[in-house]
């Protein structure tokens, strides 16, 4: 893995299942190092396929993802993704540390090493004093922690998140999504973060991408949000931007709304 | 359901037992079906000689060799079965034959083939073993949940190493839990 790269580059990106529907259409997509990339989308709107599109356990039908000019090839601890299912995405039979060592075991011969590193990457998402316990003793929070943590140890290029905390009730995501934001600020591991929450994205992002609705989902629309590094969702500023992707979602609705009438 | 009580089992045996000593006095001829005392009485007279020890001691031997080759042949091909296609492809016929096929209807053949050898036991053992043990390892690893084989390939975890790593202890319970040993021993 190279480790001076600068940008992750997505490139016309187009992605059909076999006869099916166009799930993507020309995506283009440039996620700079450090940045936090939210992508948002109304439900059916290939984020997930992106996502596996990203993490390489989908080829594209065209099109190119690559780290500056060296190009992905299938899924791989450069690219690790945080999934949604807070149920299955843990390996049950091991305990949180356990869990945080599982990707270690390839690139780190030391078990003492291995140890050291995962216990580092628990204290960083504070689940320092559970790391004995099993995934069915936590919560869903500390779940997701959990899962946090055993991706960060890889130390990925970028940290793919799928609606992480979609599965969670409102106050615990909420919780989740400034700690996240607090993390990200220390650390500064370039994410990717896929919901259809526009506050979570507003809350997060420092680039924002907005997916149309699908089939043949496209991007309506990439920009930088301005506003202030406190994130306050009562700002003036977070309610601009808020109505600004409501109306570029909303614009296509509109549009499907009119073709439906005068197909009547 | 109301509570059975601790000694709900005990009324369960009595009543076979009850049962046993009706029809042993309504068919009345104890060669062929002997009455519960007489049975108990014969038990107590080969524990004092120690027979019966030396058949409890074949019949363990017999269940030992058969399940301990069976068991993991079983299990390998289950779990080769459920990760490939091809694999299942070529097995499935013999499995499904095997499974309609119980193993009692098997003795004349086993006989026949093996004569009235310890052979022929530990076969029709080894038989039970390997197929009851590949339908539920198959099922145990083609029951994984996807999402777990892709969060080891994302931390770098791929192909065989995934499989043994995540698959196969995913499937543990399946293989030796659901139906593994208990419908073996029956």
């Amino acid at each position: 893995m190279e480790n001076d790269w600068k940008r992750l580059k997505v490139t016309g990106l187009y992605k059909q299942f076999s006869r099916g529907p166009v799930v993507l259409s020309n995506i283009d997509l440039t996620v700079d190092r450090g940045a936090f990339m939210c992508i948002l989308g109304p439900s059916g709107s290939g984020k997930s396929t992106l996502v596996d599109l990203i993490a390489g356990f989908e080829p594209p039908t065209d099109g190119r993802i690559a780290f500056d000019d060296s190009p992905i090839h299938g899924p791989g601890p450069d690219r690790v993704v945080i999934f949604q299912d807070i149920g299955n995405a843990l390996f049950p039979w091991l305990t949180v540390l356990e869990n945080a060592e599982f990707g270690l075991k390839n690139f780190v011969r030391n078990k003492n090493e291995r140890r050291a590193q995962a216990m580092e990457a628990l204290e960083l998402v504070g689940l320092g004093n559970d790391t004995h316990k099993f995934p069915s003793e936590l919560s869903g929070g500390m779940k997701q922690r959990a899962q946090i943590a055993r991706g960060l140890v890889m130390d990925p290029h970028v940290l793919i998140m799928d609606e992480p905390f979609a599965a969670l009730d409102a106050i615990t995501r909420r919780r989740m999504q400034y700690e996240l934001k607090d993390l990200w600020e220390r650390t500064h591991k370039t994410v990717i973060f896929v919901t259809h929450d526009i506050t979570e994205a507003l809350i997060l992002a420092t680039d924002v991408t907005v997916l149309s609705s699908g089939p043949e989902a496209r991007i309506l629309d990439t920009f930088r949000p301005e506003l202030p590094d406190e994130r306050d969702p009562a700002d003036a500023e977070f309610i601009a931007a808020y109505r600004h992707i409501e109306s570029l979602i909303g614009h296509v609705h509109d549009a499907g709304d009119v073709r439906a009438e005068t197909a009547q | 359901m109301t509570q059975a009580g601790r000694l709900g089992p005990l009324y369960g045996i009595l009543l076979f037992f009850i049962l046993w000593q009706v029809a042993a006095a309504f068919i009345g001829t104890p060669l062929l079906f002997p009455e519960p005392m007489d049975v108990m009485r014969g038990l107590a007279r080969m524990s004092e000689t120690g027979e019966i020890y030396v058949h409890l001691g074949a019949t363990l031997q017999r269940l030992l060799v058969g399940l301990g080759v069976g068991i993991p042949v079983g299990a390998v091909l289950g779990c080769a079965m459920g990760a490939s296609r091809d694999v299942n492809a070529w097995f499935d016929p013999y499995l499904r034959m095997a499974n309609s096929t119980p193993a009692i209807a098997l003795i004349p053949f086993a006989l026949l083939w093996f004569g009235v050898t310890e052979l022929a036991r530990y076969s029709l053992v080894f038989y039970l073993a390997v197929y009851v043990l590949a339908l539920s390892a198959r099922q145990g690893v083609a029951q994984v949940p996807h999402l777990r084989i892709k969060a080891a390939n994302t931390l770098g975890v791929l192909g065989v190493s995934a499989f043994f790593r995540v698959v196969i202890p995913s499937s543990f319970p399946a293989i030796l839990g659901a139906s593994g040993p208990q419908r073996v021993l029956e």
